[in-house]
């Protein structure tokens, strides 16, 4: 699959099959999103509420639109679950041009955060206000690209999101209510951070909880290797369900963070650092089983460095 | 309407019926792809499957597929890194078709350099949280935004897995160094 000037006879093989493959006919969407099409049937729906500028929807069927509009609602929908939250109500989605307003209501009081996904089709300036209030503007909207991100919304009441851009300029905008929970640092890495300090010991404790708290939720780590800083890895499914963020925000980032800016600054010395840190590769299973061995078997090899707390 | 790129044409041709459409974007990406599955894997016919699974998965996810600065190689090496890491997984799906292709020998590739150097050996060895990153950020230079657009996470998110995967590529790296004997 990778000549140059003469496909091989797999690439060959291959490239038919894909040509045959799309020359089936048109890209039919086998599942469809169920938040896309309550968005857009909510665009819809809503479409009278609509203050200035046009909305696009003679326009859904151009393939930039689909594309924005399922980058939009892809981007938002996969921030809320990255942050291991749900949607709260449904979503409002909108393909529009020009300047919108979207009226989102009053907040859910079991919502947390409002969310917003937002897919370019043209390039054009945006500015992003909330209750009217300027939060972020951009000019860099490539077409075909998209974002999200969550937006400071205060006070009771009804709340409203605006897109400014020029007249003509089109894009693709997802809102969403959600609960989002806020992950706290555990008492164990607020106390191990509590003299501005990190050990190795500190560090390796900590992944050592972080790894720990993925077996538990079900998402144990693999290919554990204690070098300079510790190297895992980790099953896609626990990044997208937000177990990742939510082991690594409460047990681990705020000490792993600290121990690499220790160790970037110098305050470890590299050479000892090598001298004293073999890559060391346990033997067991499981992250949890490994990290006990590893307390019990590395660290006291490691007394002599001077970086050991 | 906005200028497209040729990805982005094509892409929209192909979902459309166009088949040859779809051959060009293959055409086109193939030989990139080709080398940083090889990377991952360190072999070849698992390269040439985790390529083939990325482009099936395009057409099988094409709602998700995803555009940086009009190009489609960023998705598709994300999803080659995915699909590297999970292979035995990714090409059960797409047995049936795998398993008709011939197997390539590669012999007198004048294109493509196998020699494992230690980046890509210590690259291997990250996670595929480690390794999609890396690849888009270090490896295809997009900027945090970019991947972040791609990977569908926070750009914070992106600079701190960023900051944490240089350190974990660092930190394989180096004991590397430490393999001379010590005559002292």
């Amino acid at each position: 699959m990778n000549s140059e000037s003469t496909p091989s006879t797999r690439a060959t093989q291959f490239r038919q099959a894909l040509v045959a493959t799309a020359n089936l006919g048109p890209y039919v969407r086998r599942r469809p999103s169920f938040k896309l099409v309550v968005g857009l049937v909510v665009a819809f729906v809503i479409a009278g509420t609509v203050t200035g500028g046009t909305v696009a929807y003679a326009a859904i069927a151009d393939p930039d639109v689909v594309a924005a509009n399922a980058g939009a609602s892809g981007t938002g929908d996969n921030y809320v679950t990255s942050q291991d939250g749900i949607l709260v109500g449904h979503p409002f989605a909108r393909s529009a041009s020009g300047t919108q307003t979207i009226d989102v209501g009053a907040k859910p009081t079991d919502a947390t955060s409002l969310i917003e996904g937002f897919g370019c089709v043209d390039p054009g300036h945006f500015t992003l206000l909330v209750d009217g209030r300027k939060i972020d503007s951009f000019d860099d909207c490539s077409p075909g690209g998209s974002g999200a991100s969550p937006l400071t919304v205060s006070g009771n009441g009804d709340h409203s999101v605006t897109l400014q851009t020029q007249r003509g300029v089109r894009f693709a905008v997802w809102l969403s209510w959600a609960r989002i929970p806020k992950f706290h640092d555990s008492s164990a890495q607020k106390q191990a951070l509590a003299d501005s300090w990190t050990t190795r010991d500190e560090d390796i404790v900590g992944f050592g909880r972080f790894a720990g708290c993925m077996a538990a939720l079900g998402h144990p780590l693999g290919d554990i290797t204690l070098g300079l800083v510790p190297g895992y890895s980790e099953p896609v499914s626990a990044v997208n369900d937000g177990t990742d963020q939510r082991c690594y925000t409460t047990e681990y980032r705020d000490i792993d963070a600290e121990w690499q800016t220790e160790i970037s600054q110098g305050a470890v010395g590299a050479a000892s650092l090598a001298a004293c840190t073999p890559a060391e590769k346990s033997a067991t299973s499981t992250g949890v089983q490994r990290l006990v061995l590893v307390k019990g078997g590395l660290l006291p090899r490691l007394d002599g460095c001077p970086w050991i707390g | 309407m906005s200028a497209q790129s040729d990805d982005q044409r094509d892409w929209a041709d192909a979902l459309s019926g166009d088949g040859e459409a779809f051959g060009r974007i293959f055409d086109r990406h193939r030989h990139r792809m080709f080398r940083h599955a090889y990377g991952v894997l360190g072999v070849v016919a698992d390269a040439d499957d985790a390529v083939s699974i990325a482009f099936l998965e395009a057409w099988r996810r094409a709602d998700g597929v995803r555009f940086v600065h009009g190009s489609m190689l960023p998705w598709l090496l994300v999803t080659a890194t995915n699909a590297s890491r999970n292979l035995a997984r990714s090409s059960r799906r797409y047995r049936n078709m795998l398993s008709r292709l011939p197997a390539d020998t590669h012999e007198g590739d004048r294109y493509v350099d196998l020699s494992d150097g230690d980046a890509l050996s210590a690259l291997r060895s990250l996670s595929p949280a480690d390794q999609r990153i890396l690849t888009l950020c270090v490896l295809e230079q997009l900027s945090e935004k970019d991947a972040a657009s791609v990977l569908r996470i926070p750009v914070g998110t992106v600079k701190s897995r960023l900051s944490r995967a240089k350190a974990r590529l660092a930190g394989q790296l180096t004991p590397r160094a430490k393999e001379i004997p010590n005559e002292q």
